[in-house]
């Protein structure tokens, strides 16, 4: 699952896809309020045609602060909902191998 | 692209990982963010500080300190007034949105405080850096200055609530011409003839001395010289059909030295530990060059002065590196900002091993939740926790 949480490089000039199909150059800026992070959501989810489950933080970023998200992060939460797997916090920490590492020995 | 959560998602699927699927979202009401651990409480806390909007009274002032003084986490806060504008400053386990929000339900509007570039043209030597650095410090409002030589003067950034004509004011004195330095992407026609035409109009207005263009796709890059509005500026480029889109130089976050005295592994471990106990937590870089070994630390803990105080009594002379450059107009298509400051979470409330603190968060579409508890069972779930930049 996806979690949009605050943004690691705000004001940024990025792509972004436009309503008719193209793409502009635009400020992906902070988010504070909900409709923002659904438009940054959006535009990230399409762009990468992503198609797993996401959600955004709720303005109070508690879900951020809670587990230590910001910029990036990995988790993995066991069947019995206990926290299995924690990357260090990003962006030295995000290592995807390791969680890889981690699904092939206990995902059957 | 540089680095994006988007490429972070990019490789995950590269590395082939089959991500664990959440069941259909459930519909709940209950907010997120479930219960943290007991014992777990904030280890270290960072100093920040906003404009507050408006002109609040004595009584305003003080129940927004109030609100402020009541966010868990915050040791403490204080406003300062300074002309034309009143700050709020916070010491807290972790700034950002927590504080603007706390703000908000108060009824207060909190910004930023605006960090800006500046070309300081004149005679400067490198001998004349720190009593200049001194200097600006000590006026009001200024929160922190960077600078570093460059060919005919200084390249300087100012975070704090001060203007460009006072900082002008406060260098003249050293035989230096100060003004401010913005970039921007205007968002439109990228024909040649027409990102003149955007430059021809921009020149017109007041306080421009000198302005950069670079057709790139999608409009053009622009560098402005001088001390004009931000609005002036946007509403002169929309009526030649642009749409000017600032970009941002927050200051770094990161605190960068040279160090004298280390030599072998032993002295770094020295030197890690003397960190430690002058307040450092979060990522410490230390990168060999040569003979010379730079460190970087997390800003917004300990200031420079407390931090060479700290690693004098170890043995360690450190030295700041500014790192601050002027804007470049650059080829990219695309720009990342500096990582934001004061974002990073310090005090972490889930342990592995350990319940996963439970949520119930909006869906991109908008409409339903996902909560966390609902999805346990069957198959793990991964969490990616990212953003757009």
């Amino acid at each position: 699952m996806l979690v949009y949480i605050r943004e690691a490089h705000p004001d940024s000039i990025l792509f972004v896809n436009t309503k008719s199909g193209g793409k502009e150059l635009g400020v992906v800026g902070q988010t504070f309020a909900v409709q923002d992070r659904l438009d940054n959501l959006h535009q990230c989810t399409a762009l990468l045609q992503l198609t797993m489950p996401s959600v955004i933080d709720s303005d109070d970023n508690i879900v951020n602060r809670t587990y230590g998200a910001w910029p990036d992060r990995l988790y993995a939460i066991d069947t019995d909902g206990k926290v299995a797997f924690k990357s260090g916090p990003g962006p030295a920490g995000f290592k995807t191998p390791d969680l890889a590492a981690w699904l092939q020995k206990n995902v059957k | 692209m540089k680095k994006s959560a988007g490429m972070t998602i990019r490789a995950i699927a590269a590395a082939g990982i089959t991500l664990a699927v959440v069941g259909l979202p459930a519909v709940s009401q209950r907010r997120g963010g479930g219960q943290a651990p007991p014992g777990a409480e904030a280890s270290q806390s960072t100093s920040g500080s906003y404009l507050i909007v408006g002109s609040p009274s004595d009584a305003d002032l003080d129940r927004l300190l109030t609100a402020i003084r009541q966010v868990d986490g915050v040791e403490q806060a204080e406003v300062r007034k300074i002309p034309g504008n009143t700050l709020l400053r916070v010491r807290a386990a972790a700034l950002g949105t927590i504080i603007i929000a706390a703000a908000r339900k108060a009824g207060f509007e909190l910004k930023q405080t605006p960090t800006r570039i500046y070309q300081a043209t004149g005679p400067v030597q490198s001998a004349d850096l720190a009593q200049l650095r001194t200097t600006l410090r000590s006026l009001p409002g200024v929160e922190q200055v960077e600078m570093a030589l460059q060919p005919g003067g200084l390249a300087l950034r100012v975070r704090g609530a001060i203007s460009p004509a006072e900082l002008a004011a406060a260098l003249k004195p050293a035989g230096l011409t100060a003004s401010p330095v913005s970039a921007f992407v205007a968002s439109g026609p990228a024909a040649p003839a027409d990102v003149a035409q955007l430059r021809a109009a921009l020149n017109q207005l007041l306080g421009v001395s000198k302005i950069e263009t670079r057709a790139v796709v999608g409009g053009a890059n622009l560098i402005v010289y001088g001390d004009v509005k931000e609005e002036a500026l946007t509403k002169t480029a929309r009526a030649s059909g642009y749409g000017l889109l600032t970009v941002n130089e927050p200051a770094g976050d990161t605190q960068r030295f040279t160090v004298q005295g280390v030599t072998n592994s032993e002295d770094e471990t020295k030197l890690r530990e003397a960190l430690r106990s002058a307040g450092v937590t979060g990522q410490v870089q230390l990168q060999r060059n040569g003979q010379e070994v730079r460190l970087g630390v997390p800003s917004g803990g300990a200031s420079g002065r407390a931090l060479a105080g700290a690693l004098r009594e170890a043995g360690f002379d450190i030295t700041p590196v500014d790192t601050v450059t002027l804007p470049s107009i650059g080829s990219e298509k695309e720009r990342i900002t500096p990582p934001a400051p004061n974002e990073r979470i310090i005090d972490e409330k889930t342990r592995v091993g350990e319940a996963a603190p439970d949520f119930s968060l909006l869906m991109h579409d908008g409409r339903g939740k996902i909560t966390l508890s609902n999805s346990f069972g069957k198959r793990p779930v991964v969490l990616i926790f990212g953003s757009y930049t």
